[in-house]
């Protein structure tokens, strides 16, 4: 359909997609690695997170008629039903909910916590995230760990920038509190 | 579960490549779950054109609304509501009671 080489606005894709699910195989392309990659991250199992990404797809097929432009990407939309297919999958499964860190993303962290948590290991960091709900450590790992601004994580979980920016602050302040009295 | 490892977290976790996620992409099945959840009952087939069925759907609406209207209207009809005899009485025909 699109064979010369030109740039097609999101919207415009998702119109046509609206007209006819066919055409969301462009949207499935595009957006495919974004999600896989999100959904890898926090079920360090790869076909699991394909599964998940396709029943994400499928869920946004089924309901893109519902999708409104309102100023935030349709990536941020995708994000939101992967998150909730992940937290069913959870649920329903009642598995331990994994959490993938890379080392060099561990350092900021610390920097958000007390001076002396920056001479705590890793490990001392880590068990601290375990004092925390699934949503709290979502609320890390797009902050910290994936390097989201406050603006696509209200997107995503679909609050207010303010909101997410005082979610965040309790959160750290709970993790503060956990390492004090450890 | 105790507090101390409620998650499974890993460290350093290895990335796929671009290819191996390519390797996975499989709109042909997606679109095939999507259109049998789509037409798989009446229903779930007219939902999907919702959004072209809005005259449809005011006019199952406008039935349905006359439709209980005319027949709260027959039954209470059929059914009058029973006249409830009360007793009235007219104090100026009634006999005067002077002081015996």
């Amino acid at each position: 359909m699109f064979k010369k080489k030109e740039k097609i606005s999101e919207e415009k894709l998702i119109i046509l997609a609206k007209r006819d699910r066919k055409n969301f195989r462009y949207l499935y392309t595009k957006y495919y690695e974004l999600i896989f990659l999100f959904l890898l991250r926090r079920t360090e199992n790869e076909n699991l997170a394909q599964d998940i990404t396709q029943q994400t797809f499928i869920k946004a097929m089924l309901n893109i008629e519902k999708f409104e432009f309102k100023g935030f990407p349709f990536s941020s939309w995708l994000y939101r039903i992967s998150l909730n297919e992940l937290n069913l999958h959870y649920r329903e499964t009642k598995k331990k909910r994994c959490i993938s860190i890379d080392q060099s993303e561990l350092p900021e962290l610390a920097e958000e916590l007390p001076s002396e948590a920056k001479h705590l290991s890793n490990e001392d960091l880590i068990k601290s995230l375990n004092g925390l709900t699934d949503g709290e450590v979502t609320l890390i790992e797009m902050k910290y760990f994936e390097k989201r601004s406050h603006k696509e994580i209200s997107e995503i979980l679909g609050i207010t920038v303010a909101n997410a920016k005082v979610k965040l602050h309790r959160v750290i302040k709970k993790m503060r509190k956990r390492i004090e009295v450890k | 579960m105790s507090d101390d490892n409620k998650y499974d977290v890993k460290l350093n976790p290895k990335k796929p490549n671009k290819e191996d996620i390519k390797a996975r992409m499989d709109f042909e099945g997606a679109y095939k779950a999507y259109t049998h959840k789509v037409y798989r009952t009446p229903w779930s087939r007219f939902q999907r054109h919702a959004s072209k069925n809005n005259k449809t759907m005011m006019f199952i609406i406008l039935i349905i609304v006359v439709g209980s209207l005319l027949f709260i209207e027959e039954e209470e009809s059929n059914n009058p509501p029973k006249d409830v005899k009360t007793e009235q009485v007219d104090s100026l025909k009634s006999p005067l009671k002077l002081n015996e």
